[in-house]
C-alpha cells in the first residue's frame, strides 16, 4: 500500500486538540482583519447602550421633571438595541465565514464576507433569537419538571408518613435533606442539560453565514443535525477553548490595569473622575476582553463546522480534477 | 493551507524524519486531562496522609509522649510530598510511557528530543521542574503558540519538542457487500482499472472508512459524485442491474488492492 502524505486535516476528521489548534492558528494568522471585524460588531452592540447613557444623563440633567421622557427613551432604545445586535451577529458571523473560506481554500477578502453577512443580519437575528427562545423554553421545561416531583415526592411522603399537618413534616429533618440532595442534583442535571444544548446549537449561524440556501430556521436546524453524534467531543473543545482564553484575559488585564494607572496618575484625586477610575477601567476590561477573544469563538465555530462537515458529508472527500 | 506545522527531524545516524508539531490546543487539552488526573493523585495523598497523621497521633496520646513539635513535620512532609507527586507525576510518566502522561496520551500527542530519540530522565525531569516557570503569567502559553517550535520554557532548556503522534490507523474492517466482491473479481477485464490514480483511490479508501458516520443524505451524495467520477476515470461501461454507487465503490476498492498485490 503507497503510503499516503495527506496534509494532516485538509480530509481527515480532526481530533479535539487539532480542533482548537487551528481555530487558535486561524485567529493568530488573521489578526487585524478578524479583530477590526470583532470591534465593528462590538461597536453596534454598545451603541444602543450608550446612546441611552447619554440621552439619560442629557435628560435628567436638563429637566427634572423627566418622567415624560421615559417612553421616548423606551421607544429609541429597543428598536436601536435590536438593530444594534442584528449588527453584531451579522458581524460576528462575518468573521466566521471568513475562517471558513480560510479552511476550505476559497479565501475571500473581508468586504466581501461582511456584506454577504450584513444583507443577511436579519436572518442571524432571528437565529439568535431563536436560540434563545430553544434554551429558555428548556429551562422553564426543566424546571416545572422539578417542580412537579417534588410534588409527587413530598405527596407520597404525606401519604407513607401519615401525618395530616404538612408542618410537621417541614420540620422533619429527613425532609431537609432530601429536598438538599434532590435540588443539587437537580441543579447539576441542569449544568449537564445546558452545556449539552449549548454544544447542540453552536454552529447555529454558521450554514446561514456559509451555505447559499440557507434560512434562518434550517440553519438551527442543521445545527442540530450536524452535531448529533459529536456533543461531548464540542464540549471538550469548547471547554479547552475556554481554557485558553485566560491567558489572553491576563494580557487584555495587564493593559487596563496600565491604562487605569496611567488615569490615575493624570487625573487630581479628589475629583469625581478620579472615582470613576475603577469603575471605567472594569467596563473597559471587559469589553476589551469581549473584543479580543470574539474572534476566537468565532473562528474555533467555524473548525468545529469544518470538521462536522467534513465527517458528517465527507466535505472535501473529492477527487480531484484532471483531464482524462 | 498548513494550519499544522511540520519539521524534518535529522537523526544521529542522519535519518531525516518528518513530524508535525501538537499545536496549542491539543497540549492544552493534555494539561487539562492531566490536571484533573493529578488532582485526584493529590487529593488520595492527602487523605492517606491525613489518616496516617491522625493515626500515628493517636498512638503516641496513648503511649503518654510530647509530640508537640510532630504535627508541623507532618504538614512538611506532606507539603514535600505534594511537590514530588505533582512533578514526579509528569515525570516518570514521560520517562516510563516514551514522552507520554495520561493526558498527552489522549490527546495524542508525544514528547521527544530534538534529534528524534525517545527522551531520558534529563529531559523529563528538566521539563517537570520547569513547570512552574511556565505557568507564571502563562509564558509557556505565548512561546508555544508564537515559537517557532512551539517549544515552552521547558523543552528550550530540555532539548524537546512535542509533536503528534502519527499512530499507523488500524484500519476498520470493512463490510463489502456480495455484489461488489462478485463485481471486483470481473472488474478488471470490464474498466481500465490502472488510470485510477493512488490518490484517487486514497480518497475512495477514505470515504468507505469514512460512510458510517455520515448522515445519510451526505453519504449518498458523495457516493453517488465519487462513483461517477470513478467510473469516468476507469472507463467502465457496462453496469450491471441495480449496482448501487456503494457496492460500485467497494468494487473497485477491492480490486485496485488485488491488482496491487499481483
Amino acid at each position: 500500500m503507497t503510503s499516503m502524505n495527506l496534509p494532516e486535516g485538509e480530509i481527515q476528521p480532526l481530533s479535539v486538540g487539532n480542533v482548537v489548534s487551528a481555530g487558535i492558528r486561524l485567529y493568530v494568522d488573521h489578526f487585524r482583519p478578524y479583530l477590526k471585524l470583532s470591534l465593528i460588531a462590538m461597536g453596534w452592540l454598545l451603541l444602543p447602550f450608550v446612546v441611552l447613557a447619554l440621552l439619560v444623563g442629557g435628560v435628567v440633567l436638563a429637566n427634572p421633571n423627566y418622567a415624560p421622557f421615559g417612553l421616548l427613551g423606551f421607544l429609541v432604545f429597543v428598536p436601536l438595541l435590536i438593530f444594534g445586535t442584528a449588527k453584531y451577529q451579522s458581524g460576528a458571523a462575518a468573521i466566521s465565514r471568513l475562517a471558513f473560506s480560510t479552511l476550505t481554500n476559497q479565501p475571500e477578502p473581508a468586504r466581501v464576507s461582511s456584506r454577504y453577512t450584513d444583507a443577511r443580519k436579519w436572518s442571524f437575528w432571528i437565529i439568535g433569537f431563536l436560540v434563545s427562545l430553544l434554551f429558555s423554553g428548556a429551562t422553564l421545561a426543566f424546571f416545572f419538571a422539578v417542580l412537579m416531583l417534588m410534588g409527587v415526592v413530598f405527596g407520597i411522603a404525606l401519604a407513607v408518613t401519615g401525618s395530616s399537618s404538612p408542618e410537621a413534616l417541614f420540620n422533619n429533618p429527613w425532609t431537609i435533606a432530601l429536598t438538599v440532595l434532590v435540588m443539587l442534583v437537580a441543579l447539576l442535571l441542569f449544568l449537564l442539560l445546558a452545556i449539552w444544548l449549548a454544544a447542540r446549537f453552536t454552529v447555529a449561524e454558521l450554514p446561514m453565514a456559509v451555505e447559499p440556501q440557507a434560512t434562518a430556521v434550517s440553519s438551527v436546524g442543521r445545527s442540530w443535525d450536524l452535531t448529533q453524534r459529536s456533543v461531548w467531543r464540542i464540549v471538550l473543545i469548547l471547554f479547552v477553548t475556554f481554557l485558553i482564553t485566560f491567558p489572553v484575559q491576563l494580557v487584555v488585564q495587564i493593559f487596563t490595569t496600565v491604562i487605569q494607572v496611567g488615569l490615575a496618575l493624570v487625573i487630581p484625586q479628589d475629583s469625581s473622575g478620579y472615582t470613576a477610575i475603577p469603575v471605567l477601567a472594569s467596563y473597559l476590561l471587559g469589553l476589551a476582553s469581549g473584543i479580543v477573544l470574539l474572534p476566537l469563538w468565532q473562528a474555533i465555530k467555524a473548525v468545529i463546522y469544518y470538521d462536522l462537515r467534513s465527517r458528517r458529508e465527507g466535505l472535501g472527500l473529492e477527487l480531484p480534477e484532471r483531464d482524462l | 493551507m498548513r494550519l499544522f506545522k511540520r519539521i524534518k527531524l535529522l537523526t544521529p545516524e542522519s535519518v531525516e524524519l518528518e513530524f508535525t508539531l501538537a499545536g496549542i490546543g491539543s497540549r492544552a487539552l493534555a494539561i487539562l486531562v492531566d490536571l484533573h488526573v493529578l488532582t485526584l493523585a493529590l487529593v488520595l495523598f492527602w487523605v492517606l496522609w491525613g489518616i496516617f497523621s491522625a493515626q500515628l497521633l493517636n498512638y503516641l496520646e496513648r503511649l503518654g509522649m510530647n509530640y508537640r513539635a510532630l504535627p508541623i513535620w507532618l504538614l512538611a512532609i506532606a507539603l514535600l510530598g505534594s511537590f514530588i507527586v505533582s512533578t514526579g507525576y509528569f515525570a516518570v510518566f514521560e520517562l516510563m510511557w516514551q514522552g507520554q502522561t495520561p493526558g498527552k496520551r489522549f490527546a495524542k500527542i508525544r514528547v521527544i528530543r530534538d534529534d528524534g530519540r525517545p527522551i531520558g530522565m534529563g529531559q523529563a525531569a528538566l521539563r517537570a521542574l520547569l513547570q512552574p516557570f511556565d505557568y507564571f503569567l502563562f509564558i509557556g502559553f505565548f512561546l508555544i503558540l508564537f515559537g517557532k517550535r512551539e517549544k515552552r520554557l521547558g523543552d528550550w532548556v530540555a532539548g524537546t519538542i512535542v509533536i503528534q503522534e502519527e499512530r499507523p490507523e488500524v484500519k476498520t474492517r470493512l463490510t463489502l457487500s456480495e455484489a461488489a466482491k462478485q463485481l471486483a473479481v470481473e472488474l478488471p477485464n470490464l474498466a481500465r482499472l490502472s488510470a485510477l490514480q493512488p490518490d484517487e483511490f486514497a480518497v475512495v479508501s477514505d470515504y468507505l472508512h469514512r460512510r458510517d458516520w455520515m448522515s445519510r443524505n451526505g453519504r449518498s451524495e458523495v457516493s453517488l459524485k465519487l462513483a461517477r467520477r470513478v467510473r469516468e476515470i476507469v472507463q467502465f461501461q457496462s453496469i450491471p442491474e441495480g449496482l448501487t454507487s456503494d457496492q460500485f465503490l467497494e468494487a473497485v476498492y477491492v480490486a485496485y488492492q488485488n491488482q496491487l498485490a499481483a
